[in-house]
């Protein structure tokens, strides 16, 4: 058994001597913490040199090489000489290999981690070795070294300026006491200076495992914390700080945590049984071994955080525009022709809450910002798409200071140019076009109004009717298809051409082998036998239906933007209910601040995709582009109906649609006659 | 008596092995666990053998196990006098570096090390049952209030390196991962000599302003001073335990423990003994004239002890607004009481004489 001593700056009371069992080897660790008492430590060095193969020293200032010169501070430098002839390690080297690594895989996996945000060090002399693998990761690197190590309450920003300071005044960190570093507060009325406040606002902030012991942290509530390796007392800290989400670079694979990078260095070292590791007795042994860090969710103090979301609206109709409060008494005034135009440079602003949103199955309170664009419909279409991302993106830097994790783009901001994928790429937050509950609450509303219509019976859950996706093949189309096979006996599907019919034809029989599947090119070959049709094409408003020919009691679910039915053609048939969207409410005692042009508290179901995904701290770009995806539309309407989203409105060409109005367009239907025979009335 | 309390374990006889015997608790617990018929396993460094040999006089159930709770290896080896024998049941640990002014490498060494070196010894005994911890009632540092006797907390101030030390490696036995073992851990108030003899070892504590009112006294008639200074406040109580008292009570709670996995005690009296009145019986025993006179300045009170040959690392003890709950013990062993100061203050006093 290779036995190893850790001499640690920190608390004596995450001390532990256990036996370790790793690459085939045994070990015996055990952590001497000296609580900071430098003496201490080097006595220790001293006594215990021979009774182990190995020491190793962690929390100790390490090697700093700048501009071809190696900076070893002088404690560090006693503490290596007390060790005599006995082999020891700081962790260095596995770090130096470790942690950029470790940064990387997570900027891969979490990609609004890092994009956009800032990053803040308590102190970047401690985390040297990794400055460079930050700034790959962010531009904004805030360093609070000034503070840290003299209490000088000011910041230095930007890697360059950091390294310059650093090189000037490494001849004084030298030969600063370790033990004259110990409790800095960071919730000190000093730290409150203006010259701190960069500091404060950064998203993420980096803090290592010994540094936890002598910091008072802020409050961190809404922030991301990377530390080095995550120990209790360290857990503890971050409980209290409120901290958001806490990385931990230190990978699991040993299942001890407290082991830590020195620890694992020196068993490596004990391994190896060299006296000094290289990069490439690394390199091999990382390889070996997965990286996986470890993530950390603090127990907020807090029992229950608010997350927050946006959301981004805008003026649908000219009318509508002329309701912003400061525009609105030029209405009537010549000017008022032009405003709507001019309003395409005007910024984007915040226009109100929505409150009291409350998961019904965890109690879960969600709150969202709303952020008007105001442009019109028209204006908006007119513009270069670059225009409107730009306009976009401002309101996404503007929902991310205000605390939010996910935004979502309605109407037609989800429309403009690549339909959010370049909003995406440079908003700091995650962007969705709610699409997927969209898709997921029109389809609620399609078969609600064809239980409403009450024409079609259920045998054991799948309705005993035929169904006609029109534009299957499209990406809507298509997700509504497979959605509906698993729902209806008879399921037709329908696109312009025939081998996409056939391709699709096939994936729908595989996944549900009782339905009947058809398919066909020309809809009204099979609209008379229709119970329910779906159109999602991009006719751009040219018929692809002739409606005098649908079965009377049909519902009609026009999912196509603009709608493939017209207003005109759907009051020729009362007796066929056309339906243009779901919409739905939240949960909870909802209050939303100024209106968004829905009645009551009904809001859009991409409003309420965005909340949902606050509410399950999913912060992830759900639904982007014009493509869904049948799996996104499951699992989003899978936790709608865990957290209690539900269909409030049934919405038509001209707004929301009663129940009245549903049971004239029944009564319109039987009256029309045998349901079978595919006649159309007035025939 | 206790052997009719249900939820007792009850030995007829342990097997114990004991750190720190040859101290001054240690000897005495030990004769008296040897007295009751136990199996007791010494440990002794190689250097202190023919001591410990002077202490305890030979016999059969009496056996000395070399090694050094500052080493990795806490056994020796190599030369052992006898083994240990796999079927330990109990472990002991009293050895601890006990002086306010030892120096902190010296009491990490000892107290922490030690524990932490202790703690993997027992960890791979495989038929231990129980393991008694010394801590002490200074774990507390200078907490402001009624300290419960399960509470540890380093985020309060620890006047020397003795408490810091040993508040560490109580910590480290409360974290540590003990499978079968139970942990008992005791916190002694301050320990002075025997109620019945006023024996003592050596000067510590109390024993200091002894020291100095046993000088005061041969002045008694001619002292140029009306009032004695004490930095204290009206509420600071010393928790005095005599030695033949803590060691009855542990020989009761060793012999005689509940089943439950972990527990602590404060051995502390239930009597409140004040400062200031604990101070004046002195001065009226010694038939001194002088006042007590608190003093709210402890700075400059840490200046003058010096002078008076008292550590000044008593000061923040005296100042101490510490209490110490005895709930968990009063629960478990109701019928451990110890005697008013008042009746052994008298034989404490004169048996220290002695030692001046």
């Amino acid at each position: 058994m290779k036995e190893i001593i850790t001499i640690a700056f920190g608390s004596a009371k995450e001390n532990f001597d256990e036996k370790i069992n790793l690459l085939g080897d045994t070990f015996r660790v055990k952590r001497l913490g000296v609580d900071f008492h430098f003496e201490l430590a080097l006595e220790l060095v001293r006594k215990y040199r021979t009774q182990c193969d190995i020491l190793s020293f962690s929390g100790f200032p390490i090697d700093i090489k700048h501009q071809g010169k190696i900076h070893t501070h002088e404690q560090t430098q006693k503490l290596r000489n007390a060790a005599g002839d006995t082999p020891w390690t700081d962790g260095a080297n596995l770090k130096f290999m470790a942690i950029p690594l470790f940064l990387k895989n997570l900027a891969q996996k979490e990609p609004f981690l890092f994009k956009g945000k800032k990053i803040a060090f308590y102190s970047g002399i401690v985390q040297w070795d990794y400055l460079q693998a930050y700034s790959e990761l962010s531009e904004d690197l805030i360093f609070a070294d000034p503070y840290s190590l003299t209490g000088i309450p000011t910041v230095v920003k930007g890697l360059a300026p950091f390294k310059k300071m650093a090189g000037q005044v490494s001849p004084i960190l030298k030969r600063l006491n370790l033990e004259n570093l110990k409790e800095k507060d960071f919730t000190h009325k000093f730290t409150k200076a203006p010259t701190m406040k960069a500091f404060f606002d950064a998203d993420i902030f980096i803090v290592n495992e010994t540094q936890m012991e002598y910091l008072k942290l802020q409050d961190l509530t809404g922030k991301t914390v990377i530390i080095d390796q995550i120990d209790n007392f360290s857990r503890k800290q971050l409980d209290q700080a409120n901290a958001d989400k806490v990385y931990s670079c230190f990978p699991d694979f040993v299942n001890m945590p407290h082991l830590g990078f020195t620890g694992l260095e020196a068993i490596l070292l004990a391994h190896t049984e060299k006296t000094k590791l290289d990069q490439d007795d690394l390199l091999d042994i990382i390889a070996e071994f997965k990286l996986r860090p470890e993530i950390y969710t603090p127990k907020s103090q807090k029992t229950l955080t608010t997350e927050r979301f946006s959301f981004i609206i805008h003026p649908l109709s000219k009318s509508q525009l002329f309701q912003i409060p400061i525009i609105k008494p030029l209405e009537t005034t010549p000017a008022g022709a032009k405003i709507e135009d001019m309003m395409k440079h005007a910024p984007g602003y915040f226009y109100g809450k929505v409150t009291g949103i409350k998961s019904d199955f965890n109690g879960k309170e969600v709150e969202g910002d709303l952020f008007v664009l105001p442009m019109t419909p028209k204006v908006m279409m007119k513009q270069k798409p670059e225009k409107v991302y730009s306009a976009l993106n401002s309101l996404c830097q503007e929902a991310h200071k205000k605390g939010s994790k996910i935004i979502g783009l309605g109407a037609y901001t989800k429309i403009v140019g690549d339909a959010g994928v370049t909003v995406n790429e440079h908003s700091p937050i995650p962007v969705t076009t709610g699409n997927s509950l969209s898709a997921s609450a029109t389809l609620w509303a399609a078969s609600f109004g064809v239980e409403k219509m009450g024409l079609v019976t259920k045998d054991s859950g799948t309705y005993q009717g035929t169904v006609m996706v029109i534009g299957a093949t499209g990406s809507i189309g298509k997700v509504c298809a497979r959605i509906l096979t698993n729902q209806w006996k008879r399921i037709i599907v329908s696109a312009p051409r025939p081998y996409k019919v056939l391709e699709l034809i096939a994936e729908l029989k595989e996944q549900n082998p009782k339905a009947e599947v058809l398919g066909t090119s020309n809809p009204d070959k099979y609209s008379a036998e229709c119970d329910l049709i779906i159109t999602s094409t991009s006719a751009q408003g040219e018929s692809v239906l002739d409606i005098m020919q649908v079965k009377p009691g049909c519902v009609i679910c026009d999912v196509s933007r603009p709608f493939d039915i017209s207003l005109d053609e759907a009051a020729r048939r009362p007796d066929i209910l056309v339906i243009a969207s779901g919409e739905v409410a939240l949960p909870g005692n909802v209050n939303i601040e100024k209106s968004i042009g829905l009645p009551g508290n009904i809001v859009y179901a991409c409003l309420a995709e965005t909340a949902l995904l606050a509410m399950e701290g999913r912060h992830e770009s759900f639904s982007l582009s014009r493509d869904l995806s049948y799996e996104r539309v499951c699992e989003i309407d899978r936790l709608a109906r865990k957290h209690g989203v539900r269909l409030a409105a049934v919405m038509g060409h001209a707004g929301e649609i009663t129940e009245e109005e549903i049971t004239l367009c029944r009564n319109h239907a039987l009256k029309a006659g045998p349901r079978t025979s595919g006649r159309v009335p007035g025939q | 008596m206790s052997k009719l309390f249900t939820g007792y374990n009850s030995y007829h006889t342990m097997k114990i092995l004991i750190t720190g015997a040859t101290g001054f608790i240690g000897k005495r617990l030990t004769e008296k666990l040897l007295a009751g018929g136990h199996e007791v396993y010494v440990l002794v460094r190689r250097q202190s053998l023919e001591k410990a040999r002077l202490i305890f006089t030979e016999r059969k159930n009496l056996h000395f196990i070399l090694g050094d709770i500052a080493n990795n290896d806490v056994l020796d080896t190599v030369g052992g006098v006898e083994n240990l024998p796999e079927d330990i049941d109990s472990v002991l640990h009293l050895a601890a570096s006990y002086d306010l002014e030892v120096d902190l490498a010296q009491a990490y060494s000892n107290n922490v090390v030690g524990t932490q070196n202790i703690i993997y010894l027992i960890q791979r005994m495989k038929q231990l049952k129980y393991y008694h911890h010394m801590s002490t009632y200074a774990v507390s540092g200078l907490y402001d209030g009624e300290f419960q006797e399960d509470q540890i907390a380093s985020n309060i101030d620890f006047p020397d390196h003795y408490s810091r030390t040993k508040m560490q490696a109580e910590h480290l036995v409360r974290n540590a991962i003990l499978r079968e073992t139970k942990v008992r851990i005791y916190r002694p108030g301050i320990i002075i000599g025997d109620s019945k003899t006023g024996e003592m070892d050596k000067i510590d504590g109390p024993y200091y302003f002894l020291r100095l009112f046993n000088q005061l006294a041969k002045f008694k008639n001619k002292l140029p001073i009306k009032y004695l200074p004490l930095s204290c406040h009206a509420t600071s109580t010393l928790p005095l335990l005599p030695v033949d008292v803590l060691v009855e009570w542990l020989f009761e709670m060793i012999t005689h423990p509940t089943t439950d996995k972990m527990r602590s005690y404060h051995l502390v009296p239930d009597e409140k003994i004040y400062i200031t009145g604990f101070v004046n019986q002195i001065l009226k025993h010694y038939q001194l004239k002088l006042k007590v006179l608190r003093l709210p300045f402890p700075g400059i009170y840490s200046k003058l002890m010096p002078f008076l040959k008292i550590p000044k690392q008593l000061v923040p003890y005296m100042q101490s607004r510490t209490s110490y709950s005895k709930a968990q013990i009063k629960q478990d062993f109701p019928h451990l009481k110890a005697p008013a100061v008042k009746e052994y203050l008298s034989k404490i006093v004169e048996g220290a004489k002695g030692m001046f």
